[in-house]
C-alpha cells in the first residue's frame, strides 16, 4: 500500500518534502452511464492541507471530487469503474467499506447549498444526532458550537429555531458547511462553494477555509484561477478527465512544467 | 469504536428501518394485489356467461334478468355518452379556445379555472339532482335518454374544459410567438397549428371524461334508467345502461352471474379505454420528441 | 402583439366567447339552483339547524320529520374509516413505488393503482358486496354484513389511488440534489426519507388526502349498496346507516317537487356540494405552495 502512494508521489518535484497523505486516488476510472469521465487518474491530498482542483468546466471535477467519499455512486447510473482511493491507507471502495461511515469521515459541501425542511438547530444537527448520543442541552450548545466555528452564531442568535431556507445564499453555504463539520470529519470536500455567491460571501468562505485548515483536510473544486491561487497549498489541473499536472501551488502557477497548464493559467483554454 | 451504547442504538435503528421497509414492502404488495384481484376476481365470475347472445340480447325471464342479455344496456350506454359529448365536447373545447386564445383578463381566467376544477370534484349524485330537477321535472324531459344525456354534458364539461384548456396553454408557449411572428390570424392559427398540435391530448381528455361518466350510475339512475327496455334508443324514452343494470341486479338480488358479465363488460371497456389513453399519450410524446 | 386581424377571426372569437359565458353561466346557475331549491323562501334557513339536527327522518308518519341527522353521522363514519385506512396506505403505497421497488415494480404498481382508479363505484359495490358482506357476517358474527364498516373499507380502496397519486407526485418533487445532500452526512436512506423526503412533500401528502376526502363524501353507488340504507342514527362501525349521497338517491324519487322532502333533499345536497367546494378551495390552496416548494 505504501508502495502505491510513494509511486504516485513521484510526480512532485524532488526537492519537496512531502507532508503525510490523508486521501490518494490511484489508477482511478469513473463516468456515468454512457459515458467515462475520469481518466486513469493518479492524485495526493496532504493532511492539514488544501489542495485545488482546477480545470475548464466539464473536464470532470465534480465526478472527481465525488468519487473521494462515495457520493458520486448515489446518482443513478454512475459509479467508479476501476482503481482505488486510499483513506489513511483503507481502500474506501473495498467492500468491506461501509459507504456511510467513510461520507461521516470524508465530507462535501456542494455549489448550490441545500438546506433541509428544518430550523437552522436542526439542520446543523442533521448528520450529528445520528452519529453521536447528544442530550437536548448538549444539543444545542453542540449547533450553536458549529455555528459559531463557520461565523453564523453571533449574525443569527435570535434566529436559531427559524425555518433555514430564510437565509441567504451565502448563510445558506456556511450553514451547510457547519452541518458537515458537526458530523465531525476528517476531509472536507467543496465543490465549487462559492461561485454561486456574491463577493462578500466569497472572501468569507475563503477566510473560513483558510482557518479550517489548521483542522481538516480540505479539496476545493473551484474554476476560480484566482482562488486557486489565494487559498490552496497544493494545485491539480485537469482537461478531459485527465490530470494534467499537481504540485504545491506557488509551482504551478510560477513555473509549470507543462505548456497546457501554462496555457489554462494564462486563461488561454477553459 | 466498540462503545456498547452506540451498538444497541445501531441495532434499534436496523430495527425500526426493518419493520417500515416491511409494512411499505406489504402496502406496495396490496398496491399491487387488490387490483389484480378485483379484476381476477369479476373476469373468473364474468367469463362463463358471456357469448354474442349476452351481447346482444335484451333481459328476459322472471324476475327479469335473470336470462337473456345486455344488448340494450351496451346501445344505452353509448347512446349516453354520445349525447353528453355531442352537447360538451363542442362547447367546452370552444370556451377553453376563448379562454387560452382571446381572453386578457388575468383574474377572470383564474376564477373560470378554479371554478371550472370545482365543478369538476362536485359529486356526481349533485349533478343528478340537478339533472332531476331542472330537466326531468321543470323542462318536463321525464326519465329519458335526452334528459340523461343532458346530465352527462353537465358533468363532463369542467373535465373536458380543464383538461384542453390546460394543453392549449402548454401549445401556446411553444407555438404562439412563431405564428405571431409568421404574420397568420389567430383564426388560422387555431385552425392550422393549435388544433391539430393538441388533437392527441384532446382526445385523451375526451375518452377519459367519456369512461368517467360511462361507469358513474348515480345520476343517470335519477334522470335516464330504466329498469328494462326492448333496446328501443329514442331520445324521450329511457334507456337501460351498463352501470344502472348492475346496480338493479344486484340491489334487488335478481342475479349475480348477470351481474358479473356485466361487470366484466364495463370493467373491460374501461380498462381498453384506459390502454387506449395510455397509447394516446405516448405518441404525444413521441410526436413532441 | 399585432394578430393578423380579419372578420372571421372576430365573429369566431365572439362566438367562443359567447360559449364560454353561456357555458360558465349555466354552472353558476347549477350551484345557485341547488342551494336556492333547499330553501325556496329565505325563511326557510331557519328550518336547516333542526332539519340538520333532527334524529328522525319519518316522511310517512303524521306529522312527518325530516332530520338528516343519521345521514351526517353516516357519512361522517364512514368518511373516517375509509380515510383512516386510505391515507396511510396511500403514503406507503406512494413510497413503495417512488423510493423502495425496483424499477420494473414500481412500473407495475403505478398501473395497478390506475387501474383501481378506473373502475367504476358500482362495481366496487357490488364485489364488495359479494366479498366484504359475507366475511363481515361470519366475522363479526352479525345476521347481515351491510354495516357502514363494509362501506367504508370499499370506500378506503376507491380513493387509494388518488391519495397514492398525488402522494407519490410529491415524494418524486424531492430532487436527486437534496436526497444526495441528506446522504451525504453519512446517513442511511432511511433517515433521509424520514427527516427529509417524507417532511417536504408534507403538503402534496395533505394536499392528496384533501382530494381523497372529497371523493369519499360525494361517493354515491357502492356506500349505497353496502351501508344498509337504514334512517337510524348509527352508534357504531358495524350499524347500519344510510349517508347523504345515498338518502338523495333512495328518496329522490318518491318525492314530489316542492314537497317538504323535496327541500330536505336538497338541503342535504347543497350542504355536500358546499363542503366539497371548500374541502376544493383548501386543495387548490395547497397545490399552488406543493408547485411552488418544487
Amino acid at each position: 500500500m505504501d508502495k502505491k502512494i510513494s509511486s504516485s508521489d513521484k510526480v512532485f518535484s524532488a526537492s519537496h518534502v512531502a507532508p503525510s497523505p490523508a486521501l490518494s486516488l490511484n489508477k482511478l476510472n469513473a463516468g456515468y452511464k454512457e459515458r467515462q469521465v475520469l481518466f486513469n487518474i493518479n492524485a495526493v491530498f496532504y493532511k492539514n492541507k488544501i489542495t485545488s482542483i482546477l480545470g475548464p468546466s466539464g473536464c470532470g471535477k465534480s465526478t472527481l471530487i465525488s468519487v473521494c467519499n462515495r457520493t458520486l455512486e448515489l446518482i443513478p447510473g454512475a459509479g467508479v469503474i476501476s482503481g482505488n482511493v486510499f483513506l489513511n491507507g483503507n481502500d474506501i471502495y473495498d467492500t468491506a467499506a461501509s459507504a456511510q461511515l467513510i461520507r461521516k469521515k470524508i465530507g462535501i459541501i456542494f455549489q448550490h447549498p441545500i438546506t433541509f425542511p428544518a430550523s437552522i438547530v436542526e439542520n446543523v444537527l442533521f448528520g450529528a444526532v445520528y452519529h453521536q448520543k447528544l442530550t437536548r442541552q448538549e444539543r444545542l450548545d453542540y449547533a450553536r458550537h458549529h455555528l459559531g466555528i463557520v461565523g453564523l452564531e453571533t449574525e443569527l442568535i435570535n434566529r436559531l429555531h427559524e425555518p433555514a431556507h430564510k437565509l441567504s445564499g451565502g448563510q445558506r453555504q456556511r450553514l451547510c458547511l457547519a452541518r458537515t463539520l458537526a458530523n465531525q470529519p476528517e476531509i472536507i470536500l467543496m465543490d465549487e462553494p462559492c461561485s454561486a455567491l456574491d463577493p462578500s460571501a466569497m472572501r468569507h468562505i475563503e477566510e473560513l477555509i483558510k482557518t479550517l485548515s489548521k483542522t481538516y483536510t480540505i479539496i476545493i473544486v473551484t474554476h476560480n484561477i484566482a482562488q486557486a491561487r489565494r487559498i490552496s497549498d497544493y494545485t491539480i489541473v485537469m482537461t478531459n478527465g485527465r490530470i494534467i499536472e499537481q504540485d504545491q501551488t506557488t509551482k504551478i502557477f510560477e513555473k509549470p512544467k507543462r505548456k497546457q497548464t501554462h496555457e489554462f493559467i494564462e486563461g488561454l483554454i477553459g | 469504536m466498540v462503545d456498547k451504547t452506540r451498538e444497541v442504538r445501531a441495532n434499534q435503528r436496523l430495527i425500526t428501518e426493518r419493520c417500515f421497509a416491511v409494512l411499505v414492502w406489504i402496502a406496495g404488495i396490496l398496491g399491487i394485489f387488490i387490483p389484480l384481484y378485483i379484476i381476477t376476481f369479476i373476469t373468473i365470475n364474468g367469463a362463463p356467461i358471456l357469448s354474442w347472445a349476452f351481447l346482444t340480447l335484451p333481459p328476459a325471464g322472471f324476475p327479469l334478468g335473470t336470462g337473456g342479455g345486455i344488448g340494450p344496456a351496451i346501445l344505452g350506454s353509448l347512446a349516453l355518452i354520445t349525447i353528453g359529448l355531442s352537447f360538451s365536447a363542442p362547447l367546452s373545447i370552444l370556451a377553453a379556445i376563448f379562454s387560452s386564445q382571446y381572453c386578457t383578463s388575468h383574474n377572470f381566467l383564474v376564477f373560470v379555472r378554479f371554478f371550472a376544477e370545482v365543478l369538476a370534484s362536485v359529486p356526481s349524485i349533485i349533478y343528478g339532482l340537478f339533472g332531476y330537477a331542472l330537466l326531468v321535472v321543470f323542462f318536463d324531459l321525464k326519465i329519458s335518454l335526452l334528459a340523461g344525456g343532458i346530465t352527462i354534458a353537465f358533468m363532463m364539461t369542467p373535465v373536458i374544459f380543464v383538461g384542453t384548456h390546460e394543453s392549449f396553454n402548454l401549445a401556446n408557449k411553444e407555438l404562439q410567438q412563431a405564428a405571431i411572428s409568421l404574420g397568420v390570424s389567430r383564426l388560422f392559427y387555431i385552425r392550422k397549428v393549435l388544433l391539430p398540435k393538441t388533437l392527441p391530448s384532446i382526445l385523451t381528455v375526451i375518452v377519459l371524461a367519456s369512461m368517467n361518466a360511462m361507469g358513474s350510475a348515480a345520476p343517470i339512475l335519477l334522470t335516464g334508467a330504466i329498469v328494462n327496455s326492448i333496446g328501443e334508443i329514442r331520445l324521450d324514452l329511457p334507456v337501460m345502461s351498463l352501470p344502472s343494470h348492475i346496480f338493479y341486479l344486484v340491489g334487488e338480488a335478481v342475479s349475480f352471474d348477470h351481474a358479473f358479465g356485466t361487470a366484466l363488460v364495463l370493467v373491460g371497456v374501461l380498462i381498453f379505454g384506459n390502454m387506449g389513453v395510455g397509447w394516446l399519450k405516448w405518441r404525444y410524446i413521441k410526436n413532441d420528441g | 402583439m399585432p394578430w393578423n386581424k380579419n372578420k372571421n377571426d372576430v365573429v369566431f372569437a365572439l362566438l367562443s366567447g359567447l360559449v364560454l359565458l353561456l357555458v360558465s353561466g349555466t354552472s353558476l346557475f347549477l350551484i345557485f339552483f341547488i342551494v336556492q331549491s333547499s330553501f325556496p323562501e329565505l325563511s326557510d334557513f331557519i328550518n336547516l339547524w333542526p332539519r340538520l339536527t333532527g334524529e328522525s327522518w319519518s316522511p310517512l308518519t303524521n306529522p312527518p320529520t325530516f332530520g338528516i341527522m343519521h345521514a351526517w353521522v353516516s357519512t361522517l363514519i364512514i368518511t373516517t374509516i375509509s380515510l383512516t385506512l386510505a391515507v396511510p396506505l396511500g403514503i406507503l403505497v406512494a413510497v413503495f413505488t417512488v423510493e423502495y421497488a425496483p424499477r420494473r415494480l414500481s412500473l407495475i404498481a403505478i398501473q395497478c393503482t390506475e387501474i383501481l382508479a378506473g373502475v367504476p363505484a358500482v362495481v366496487y359495490g357490488f364485489v364488495g358486496f359479494v366479498t366484504l358482506l359475507p366475511a363481515i357476517e361470519t366475522l363479526f358474527d352479525l345476521p347481515a354484513g351491510e354495516t357502514l364498516l363494509a362501506a367504508g373499507i370499499i370506500l378506503a380502496v376507491m380513493i387509494l389511488p388518488y391519495i397514492a397519486a398525488i402522494a407519490s407526485s410529491s415524494l418524486n418533487s424531492v430532487s436527486i440534489e437534496t436526497r444526495i445532500a441528506g446522504l451525504a452526512n453519512g446517513v442511511p436512506k432511511f433517515y433521509v426519507l424520514r427527516k427529509v423526503v417524507l417532511k417536504q412533500s408534507l403538503t402534496g401528502i395533505f394536499a392528496g388526502t384533501t382530494l381523497g376526502l372529497a371523493k369519499a363524501l360525494g361517493e354515491t353507488l357502492a356506500v349505497m349498496m353496502l351501508a344498509g340504507n337504514a334512517v337510524a342514527v348509527p352508534k357504531s362501525v358495524l350499524d347500519r346507516g344510510q349517508p347523504l349521497t345515498s338518502l338523495i338517491a333512495t328518496e329522490l324519487g318518491e318525492a314530489g317537487v316542492g314537497s317538504p322532502i323535496y327541500e330536505a333533499l336538497f338541503s342535504a345536497g347543497a350542504t355536500l356540494m358546499v363542503l366539497v367546494i371548500s374541502i376544493n378551495f383548501l386543495f387548490w390552496k395547497l397545490k399552488g405552495r406543493l408547485s411552488y416548494n418544487g
